[in-house]
This record gives C-alpha cells, structure tokens and sequence, in this order.
C-alpha cells in the first residue's frame, strides 16, 4: 500500500527481535557479534542443504500443482541439517562456561541469531518488495506475525538442542525432546497433510494459527523442561 | 572484535545522511509488484479536435480511488457506473464536481438490450463525445471480476454515510477499498495521421471521356463512442458491402462484349464518414480542382450509400427534388420499381442543405455543395437520431439476409437505370446477389474495430485488403492518402484508445494509522513480557521447587 504500511509490517517482524536482544541481558555479555557469528554459520548451513537438496533431489518438473507428500518429507527431513548447525553452534561457537546458569545466555544468542539471520533473508526482500505496493493484502502482516513466531521456534529448538547436549540430562526426558526435535523439523508439513487427507487448504489466519498454536506449545514444554534441568541442577 | 557500541558508532558519524539520499533511490528503482491485483482491458473515450473544436476526454492516466454512484462525493475519484444508470445530466454533475476518472461498464453483449435502452445509449454516447471533458473516460465490458469490484466498492463507499465515526471507522477496516490505475504516458496527437481514399472505375463502351459517369460512394469507417469499440455494422459496414457487391456485379457486366454498358461507374469507398465527410471533401476538392478531372467529368449523379440493413423502407435523401426527365429521376424511379417487385418501399426525402451549419449530416451534402447531383439512400429517415456510430452498432445485430435484400433492390435498380430496361434476364443468369458474398465482405469488416483514427496509419492493412478486392472488379484503383492541413488542421486525432486499467485493493489510510497503534501495544506488551521474564522465572522456580519439596 504505501511506506507507511511497510513501516508498520517492518514494526511488527523486527520489533520483537530488537526487544528481545535488548532486554534479555544480551548486551551485557557483549553478545551482538556472538549473534553475527550465528548468522553467518546461519548462511553456511543454508548453503549446504540447498547443494544436497539440489544434487540429490531435483525437482520434479511440470507436477508444481499437485503436492507430493514424498517430495514434502524429503524436504522437511533436509531441515535436519538446522539442528546439525544449531547443534554446531551451541557446542562449539557460542563459548562462555558449561555451568547452568549461562545456559539461557548461550541459548539466547544461538536463537536469536539463527532467528535473525532466517529473517533478514527469507522475509526481508518479500515485505520490502511486496508491503509497499498499491495492492493491500494480509499476508504482509501475517508474514510479519509469522517472523514473531518463528522466533520462538527458534529459541524453543535451541533451548531443546542445548538440553540433548547437556550431560546432566534426566534419562527419561530424552525421549521427550527427541520427540520434540522431530516434530519441529516436521511441522511444516501438518499443512500439506491437511490438505492431502482432509482435502481442506487453511488460508490466511487460519493458517497462521494452525501452525504457531504447535509451535507455541513446544516452545512452553522446552521451557520447563529447561527450568526442571536448571531446577534440579540448583538443588 | 566488534560489540555493539562499534556498530551504534556508525549511526553517529555521516551514516544516516547517506541512509538519507539511499532510501530515495531504493524506492525509486525497487520494482512496484501487480501480484493479486486485478487487470483487465478498458477502452478510452474519443478524444479528437474536428474543425478546431475538441472533443470528448482530454486525458487517459489514472490513479485514483474508485467510487460508485451511491457515494455522494466524486472529487478525484474515479467514478464505476454501469451504463444504463449513468444519464446526460449525471454525466454533467460528475464533470461538474470534478471527477478524475470514469468508468463505464457495458454489458456483456450489447445486442440483447431494448430499444429504450439503445436509445438511451445513442443519447448519452453523444453527450459523452460532444463535452470536452479534462476527466479520463474509459469503457470496460462488465466481467465477473468487474462486477465483483463494483460491489466491493458499493459497500466500501456508503461508509461515507455511517451512523458514527467508530462505525464509519470499523466497516472502512474491513472492506475493500479499490485504487483505480492506467499508467503509461498522456494521450497524445497523432502526427501522421491519414484519411484514405480507394478509388476505382469500370470504363463504359466507346469513347471514354464522353460517356456518362455515375458515382457510388460509401465511406468505411465506424464511429463509437469508444473508437476500440467501433465496429459499425449497419454504419456503415452494409454500405461497404453494397458497393462490393455491386462492383462484382457490374464487374461480370462490363468483361462481356455483349452487355457492356455506355456509363463509366466510379467506385468510391471514402474515409472520414463520421468527420464531416472528409474523405468525400478531399476527393472532390482533388477530382474538381484539379485542370483535368478524368474521373468527375460528364457526371450524371452520385449515389452514397450509408446505413442499409433493418427498417422497412430504403429513404432517398436528396438536397433537391430531382426534375423529371433528369437521370436522377430516372434511377429513382427505377430503384422504385424494383423495390416494388421486392417488396422494398423506397421513399424520397428532400431537405435543404443547411449552409450555416459547419457540419453536413450525409454525405451527397458534400456533392451537392460542389454542383454535383447526389443523394443518399439509407434506411434512416433522420441521420441525427444517433443510430449512425454508435456503440450498439455490432455484426450480432446485423442480419445478413435482409442486407442481401437491401443490396439486391439496390443492384436491380442500378441495371434497370444503367440499361434502361427490364433486366430480369441478367440477374437471372448467375449475376444475382448472393449470401456467400455478402458474408465474405463482412467477415473482412468484422475482424476488426474500423474507426476513423485507427485506420489513419499510413500503411494499414484493412486499407490495403479493400484496395486489393476492389482492384479485382475495378480498374485504376488507387489509395489516396489525405493529410491534414499543417497550420489549421480539419482533423486532429489523439491515441491511447486502448488500456489496460489495474484495481489494487487498497485500505484506508486510517487502517494504517490503526495498525500503527495495534503494533505498538503488541510491541509494549512483548517489552513487558520481556521485562518481567526474570520474576515469572523465579516464580516458575518457586512452584516447582515447591512441588518437588511435597513430593519428596
């Protein structure tokens, strides 16, 4: 529609990652070149699921209408390699000590980072290209809220990797997050299944809703998974 | 290493100043997307200067919001109105009230419309040409999409008569708004443009130059309001095809020995039929002026034909009564017997040419202004009722067989005036009018719109394909382009007569202004969220820490 509206879908993608950095003791610690690092590692790991995707899956020419479930899992199960460089990042780049009680730091960093850079290059080009045209649609602001969203995906994936690499784990909380690591590469296809077996297409804020209401709960049982550790190393 | 003060520095030195000019030419040159609008094809206003006088719309860029009838404000918008509810006077109150735009939706077919209706367009369609107007004025043809657009905006306007502001404010949230866009460059003259002449001639048996000619003349081209929408079926495509037919008669005629006549027939299909005639001017300007005119020498008469199909009755529209005797009473009558034997009534009108008036309402005006004996047989009794030129005037409406009538009372009448005797053992013999050809012509006329200014390009093709089938039955056939004069041009024409006009959805601007506000609450409650982090922490902590006391 006109700037004004980018400015407020911009508002509304970057403002809770600005926020969130500046107010969750992020500063202190220095850590913006930490999250630049991410970033970067962030860039790396994209590459090289594009070059296997690409070698080792080409894309089936001519069907682009009719949804290929296997195609779908192929795809998704690529997204593996989001938790190889998260792990990458959490155990080696983010340094600061192995005590507990930096683990949020170390957490916040990865996630924030890896968050930011999934921002500023998947969402960046389509808003500055798409918000500021004379067409008004919703799906500028949902891809805003959507950015809101996937940050704490993000965060709940690093938390989950961080506790898969804690030693000090309870035994039996490691099924739990395995379960949870996989759903959240997975996720993206609870759509395309909805749309195969209930031959129904969620649009819009349906849509939106159908995939951050998930998210959102395996963002919650990351973190108390996350307080129990803290809890019960404090003891 | 960097921290983020290295990084804030930036912001303190020249950086923003250069973010300054950098904006400006990112929005510039960053490319404005037309995903998910709606574009589909409109057709522009006439817009022409005619003698000095202008007419129709001045401009054709828009980019305003879209607004229906039921909406009482109509500065700067563009206007959507269906056809039928649009009427002169509204049309003034528009212009009045300063619309930037309008838009005029035509229904799907035209043809199915009542008279009423058609008489209402003829009416409007003439207001809409003869008002110079500085508003961009388009047709479109109501689509699916269209209509869709047309009711979205419905609603979205009669917000402006809301109960309250929180009501006005709340529907404008939640309906579509419509930003009404033509791009590309303003309407512009057409330099080089040309009114064609095609004109041909069967020689007569013996000495040329002495025998007597007859002239038949029909002008091609189409008016509409709209000159994308001109296709003039009855006006004056049925007299194009009269005249080819008649030159494929005659042609026949004059190739045999035995029946080859002592009159030269001259062929005119002239240009500028609905620009006062301009082709018939130039040609007579050019034959008259001219120190040999091989061409109008020893002319009998001219017969135009302009507007032949529908109706009961061919009229004989002459400027004088021809005098008895005289061979334009002869071919009269002759023409009379033979619509008689066809069951055509063929009936004389006679008016006065009106010399004060700048503009001639048919064409034999043109030659009875120069001494020579014309007239012109049409179906209409009244060349101003606004049926000539006009929108509704389609090949759908256009029945071939009664033109087949037309066209062969016409030729019967001809031959009986040429060999002045019965001529039933001629048409008998494989001469007559047939369907077959009268839909030849007109499958040529249909392809494509024939208004005046679209076919002024100097190599156009339609000009070129009735040049060479009038070549197959006339000798001599020659295209004469006519220019307009340089420093007081007869005829001005402007182009742009198609476009294509895209509808963004758009929101008001308080929508914006209300999105603003809901982000920012969204972002202080995040920043709250945030703030409070550390005590919902310890809470947490508290809880489960006393939990896991009772349990153990």
């Amino acid at each position: 529609m006109t700037f004004f509206h980018f400015g407020n879908c911009v508002a509304l993608a970057y403002g809770p990652y600005f926020l969130t950095y500046k107010y969750s003791t992020l500063p202190e610690y220095g850590a913006f070149w930490k999250c630049a690092q991410v970033g970067g590692i962030y860039i790396f790991t994209q590459l090289c699921k594009m070059l296997i995707l690409a070698t080792f899956f080409p894309t089936s020419e001519g069907s682009s209408e009719s949804v290929n479930l296997f195609h779908e899992i192929i795809k998704a199960t690529i997204d593996i390699g989001d938790l190889l460089g998260l792990s990458l990042v959490i155990a080696k780049t983010v340094g600061g000590s192995q005590s507990v009680g930096s683990g949020h730091i170390k957490i916040l960093t990865a996630g924030l980072g890896w968050a930011a850079a999934d921002l500023f290059l998947t969402r960046a080009l389509p808003l500055w290209v798409g918000a500021r045209g004379l067409q008004f649609d919703w799906k500028y602001i949902l891809m805003s809220l959507d950015a809101n969203v996937s940050l704490i995906s993000h965060l709940s994936v690093a938390t989950l990797i961080w506790l898969w690499l804690r030693n000090d784990l309870a035994a039996q909380l490691r099924p739990l997050i395995a379960i949870l690591l996989t759903f959240s590469i997975y996720r993206h296809l609870i759509p395309v299944l909805l749309n195969m077996f209930m031959s129904t297409k969620p649009e819009g804020f349906s849509l939106f809703a159908l995939t951050s209401i998930p998210t959102l709960c395996v963002a919650f049982i990351s973190l108390t998974s996350f307080y129990s550790l803290l809890c019960s190393c404090s003891e | 290493m960097w921290s983020h003060e290295d990084l804030f520095d930036i912001f303190r030195g020249n950086f923003p100043y250069y973010l300054l000019i950098a904006f400006p030419i990112l929005l510039i040159l960053s490319p404005m997307p037309v995903s998910g609008s709606v574009e589909f094809p409109v057709f522009r206003l006439q817009q022409f200067e005619l003698h000095g006088s202008t007419y129709g719309s001045q401009s054709s860029l828009v980019n305003v919001e879209a607004r229906t009838l039921d909406s009482g404000s109509y500065a700067r918008r563009c206007v959507l109105v269906r056809i039928k509810d649009l009427t002169p006077s509204l049309y003034h109150q528009l212009v009045n009230q300063g619309a930037a735009a309008l838009l005029i939706l035509l229904p799907k077919s035209l043809n199915s419309l009542s008279l009423e209706h058609k008489e209402l367009i003829w009416e409007l369609e003439e207001v809409l040409i003869d008002t110079e107007v500085q508003m961009a004025v388009y047709l479109a043809y109501e689509s699916a999409e269209l209509t869709d657009i047309y009711d979205s905006v419905r609603t979205f306007t009669n917000t402006d008569s809301a109960s309250s502001a929180a009501a006005a404010l709340l529907s404008s949230l939640s309906s579509d708004g419509y930003q009404m866009v033509v791009g590309g460059s303003q309407s512009k003259k057409i330099s080089d443009s040309f009114i064609a002449n095609i004109h041909g001639r069967l020689a007569g048996y013996g000495v040329e130059e002495q025998l007597p000619t007859i002239a038949i003349v029909a002008h091609y081209d189409a008016f509409a309001a709209a000159p994308e929408l001109a296709f003039g079926a009855d006006s004056n495509g049925s007299g194009v095809v009269a005249l080819l037919e008649i030159a494929r008669i005659l042609s026949k005629l004059y190739s045999s020995v035995r029946t080859h006549p002592q009159k030269n027939i001259l062929f005119l299909l002239s240009g500028g039929g609905f620009f006062n005639y301009q082709g018939s001017k130039r040609f007579l300007e050019d034959q008259l002026d001219a120190s040999d005119s091989p061409l109008l020498s020893e002319i009998e008469f001219a017969l135009c034909l302009d507007t032949l199909t529908n109706g009961s009755s061919l009229n004989f529209h002459a400027s004088r009564k021809p005098k008895e005797n005289t061979p334009p009473f002869q071919f009269y009558t002759a023409l009379e017997e033979a619509g008689k034997q066809l069951g055509v009534n063929i009936e004389m009108i006679h008016k006065k040419i009106n010399l004060k008036e700048d503009l001639q309402s048919w064409e034999h005006e043109k030659y009875s202004m120069r001494k020579i004996t014309a007239f012109t047989l049409s179906r209409l009794s009244n060349p101003k009722t606004g049926e000539r030129g006009s929108l509704t005037d389609t090949f759908e409406v256009l029945n071939a067989t009664v033109l087949k009538e037309r066209v062969a009372v016409i030729v019967a009448g001809l031959l009986k005036y040429i060999y002045n005797r019965p001529v039933d053992d001629l048409l008998a013999g494989g001469l007559s009018v047939t369907e077959d050809s009268i839909n030849s012509w007109l499958s040529l006329l249909k392809s494509q719109p024939r208004s005046t200014q679209m076919l002024s390009g100097k190599n156009n093709p339609f000009i070129s394909s009735l040049h060479q089938i009038l070549s197959r039955y006339a000798s001599e056939v020659k295209t004469a382009l006519n220019k307009a004069d340089r420093r007081d041009p007869e005829w001005v024409f402007y182009d742009n007569w198609r476009s294509s006009m895209t509808a963004y959805a758009v929101k008001p601007a308080s929508f914006d202004f209300v999105l603003t506000l809901v982000i920012a609450a969204y972002l202080s409650v995040v920043y709250l969220f945030l703030q409070y982090f550390p005590r919902l922490f310890s809470f947490l902590y508290k809880l489960t820490a006393t939990q896991r006391l009772k349990i153990n």
